[in-house]
């Protein structure tokens, strides 16, 4: 399954990504909305913006991404 | 921010400042924004000469980095105006002052845009804005045993592997999902398992240590036997998570046949993601763990 696709299969999470959905369904109408997504390394938060970019680009929204980096962390912007 | 702006202006290291100023302009008109206070203070941020038909910025450093801020905070609602818009803020926990001034006055804005913020963070990230009633703190929890023995079967493709392999996977990876896939896919490459009618079975009997303890040790053998592969993902690690095609082949001393092909294993090993196909290819390393493994 994962081989097929070179994703960590999603195990689990299925309240999360559940909530992503209702919280871009918000924003979508208008009402703009924030999620805070922690945990450790490895936990699975890259996997989850993943789930949650693939049905927004597939409902054609622009998506944009920021990612900050170890290596920048002091240079601005 | 300075590398998302590039992107969306498709940025070309060899176009013309004139021919990015142009597209910079372009971009803003786009989203109807006054050209006159947007294009100089982006410009500038950007490192862009700004010419002359604009008023000079005689603003204090302080003052034209908050207008710069405001600026691009206008620029993205002007953007959720025309159509809804997700955003995703990664890794926040190394952000820099200026990227979280930019996210503070952001979020007064979100709840009346079409804005989805999506923002990760590991756990020691103290987010400095106040708490509020649209930011949903989301905390994701280690898988428990049956999950990870769940994944297991997941990432074997439903062939099930001895019990012993799977209790050692479940003690040493402590329910992280990362390290629960990366293990599942040492043990397989490593010739300790065989397939026996659609299960694994062992080879041999099962030493303690043959699943590495940690995932920086696990993907560091998977990358030592992919052999020379290994310089290029070297070499990728130290332009960034995200890499250009263009960008690496200017600075590896390999020739142009060795490096596709490098990149090619990397991607076929699931330790890169690919977007494109060279020279117009960007790369990305799956995980930081990977990155940093590398």
């Amino acid at each position: 399954v994962a081989g097929a696709t070179g994703l960590t299969p999603l195990v689990g999470r299925e309240v999360e990504v559940s909530l992503l959905r209702e919280r871009w369904a918000q924003s979508r109408d208008g009402l703009g909305q924030v999620v805070l997504l922690s945990g450790e390394a490895g936990i699975g938060k890259s996997r989850l913006v993943h789930v949650l970019t693939e049905r927004v680009v597939d409902a054609g929204a622009p998506r944009l991404t920021l990612r900050c980096s170890p290596y920048h962390t002091n240079s601005a912007l | 921010v300075i590398e998302h702006l590039q992107r969306v202006l498709h940025w070309h290291r060899e176009a013309p400042p004139e021919t990015l100023l142009t597209t910079l302009e372009q971009a803003v008109q786009g989203v109807r924004l006054p050209l006159a206070e947007v294009v100089p203070l982006v410009a500038t941020l950007l490192s862009l000469p700004v010419p002359e038909r604009y008023p000079p910025l005689t603003l204090s450093p302080q003052r034209q980095k908050q207008q710069t801020l405001e600026a691009l905070v206008a620029w993205l609602l002007a953007e959720a105006a025309q159509q809804p818009v997700l955003t995703i803020w990664e890794d926040l926990h190394w952000a820099d002052p200026s990227t979280l001034e930019l996210l503070g006055l952001l979020l007064d804005q979100v709840p009346t845009a079409r804005l989805l913020l999506v923002l990760t963070a590991r756990p020691e990230f103290r987010p400095p804005w106040a708490p509020r009633s649209y930011v949903t703190p989301l905390s994701l929890t280690r898988l428990t045993r049956p999950q990870v023995e769940e994944m297991v079967l997941r990432v074997t493709g439903g062939k099930s592997l001895p019990a012993e392999v799977v209790q050692q996977i479940v003690a040493k990876t402590d329910g992280i999902p990362l390290f629960v896939e990366e293990l599942v896919k040492t043990v397989l490459e490593s010739g300790l398992v065989q397939e026996d009618a659609g299960h694994y079975v062992l080879t041999g009997p099962l030493p303690p240590l043959a699943i590495p303890a940690t995932l920086q040790d696990a993907l560091m053998a998977r990358l030592d036997r992919l052999g020379s592969v290994k310089e290029v993902a070297q070499l990728g690690a130290t332009v960034g998570r995200e890499f250009a095609y263009e960008v690496l082949r200017a600075v590896a001393p390999l020739d142009e046949r060795t490096l596709q092909d490098g990149l090619a294993q990397l991607v076929a090993a699931e330790l890169l993601y690919q977007r494109g196909i060279p020279p117009q290819a960007t790369y990305l390393f799956k995980h930081t763990l990977v990155q940093d493994a590398a």
